[in-house]
């Protein structure tokens, strides 16, 4: 269930991350695609991405360029459900300016999403070695945020 | 292969292009609770060549479809018919290019046995649901991680239920 009418996280770069966390796992229920992109800003190490949930809407005109800011080495596996298969969390990947280098995407979402979906796949055909895309009637899973280092 | 009026010059904007992926080794699609065309699914299979991805070993095709839509066979394969052959056409195309074993499974029920059975397709059958698995290297006798990865459901799991 996703957290409707709850007060957004606070402004996640006033969070002190260690710079060695190489994977991030956040439910994006309750925090914007640019609180996201502000988190994902401050792993440089950061290898592997699991994004699930809808991420609160925002003014589009805030989402312009939202991944040139990014600096994670992002070559290990994506995972991405629910509303996160989306054009606008596409986007902000496709934004970091050192490029996407995933050797693994899973993709799970509740109608085709194929567009946005394999724009981000043909992003990393160099390096990508699995992919997996399921169309699914799941519901949504639940809160949470999780962050590991190497 | 796919006829030309099919891969047209925006085809492939509506699926997966592989062909610029060299490291490619596994590719799982999915479609649980079918509705719409599964044209997608052909066209992104015809992308899979030996020349430009060498390393691919494993394709899993799992297909289950809505217990209130294809009541019959007969409406399953008049929308699912041509999606469903040009799979098999591709899955064939495939195990020939790649010259390996192509090991295709699917569970019987709601329809697609009896679907794939009048399009002459050559699957194995299991109980609640369709699942076409290739393997283009070897058809694993034992209960091979490659086989489970895609499925959850081992080798001799799926050759017991067939």
């Amino acid at each position: 269930m996703g957290l409707e009418g709850a007060p957004p996280l606070r402004t996640p770069s006033l969070w002190k991350l260690p710079q060695t966390i190489t994977s991030l796992t956040i439910n994006t229920d309750a925090v914007t695609l640019v609180q996201l992109r502000d988190v994902m800003a401050h792993l440089p190490s950061l290898d592997n991405l699991s994004l699930s949930g809808s991420p609160i809407p925002v003014d589009r005109s805030t989402l312009s360029g939202i991944g040139t800011t990014l600096r994670g080495r992002f070559g290990g596996k994506l995972q991405l459900r629910d509303n996160c298969v989306h054009k606008d969390v596409v986007d902000l990947l496709l934004g970091d300016p050192t490029g996407l280098r995933f050797t693994e995407v899973d993709i799970c979402c509740r109608q085709e999403c194929l567009l946005p979906t394999a724009r981000l796949v043909q992003a990393c055909d160099k390096t990508l070695v699995k992919l997996s895309y399921m169309i699914t009637s799941h519901g949504k899973s639940h809160f949470s945020i999780q962050l590991a280092e190497s | 292969m796919l006829p030309p009026d099919i891969v047209g010059r925006d085809a492939f904007r509506r699926s997966f292009d592989f062909s610029s992926f060299p490291n490619l080794q596994e590719v799982d699609f999915g479609v649980h609770w079918v509705s719409g065309s599964l044209l997608w699914i052909p066209l992104a299979f015809s992308t899979l060549r030996h020349t430009t991805s060498p390393r691919l070993s494993v394709i899993c095709l799992e297909l289950a479809r809505s217990p209130t839509a294809y009541r019959s066979t007969e409406t399953l394969l008049q929308d699912l018919g041509d999606d469903l052959r040009r799979v098999a056409d591709e899955a064939t195309r495939i195990e020939r290019e790649f010259e390996g074993a192509v090991n295709l499974t699917v569970v019987r029920g709601l329809g697609f046995k009896e679907a794939l059975d009048t399009l002459g397709v050559r699957f194995r059958f299991c109980e609640w649901r369709f699942v076409a698995f290739v393997n283009l290297h070897s058809i694993p006798t034992d209960s091979s991680p490659v086989l489970t990865a895609g499925n959850g459901v081992s080798a001799d799991e799926m050759t017991s239920l067939c």
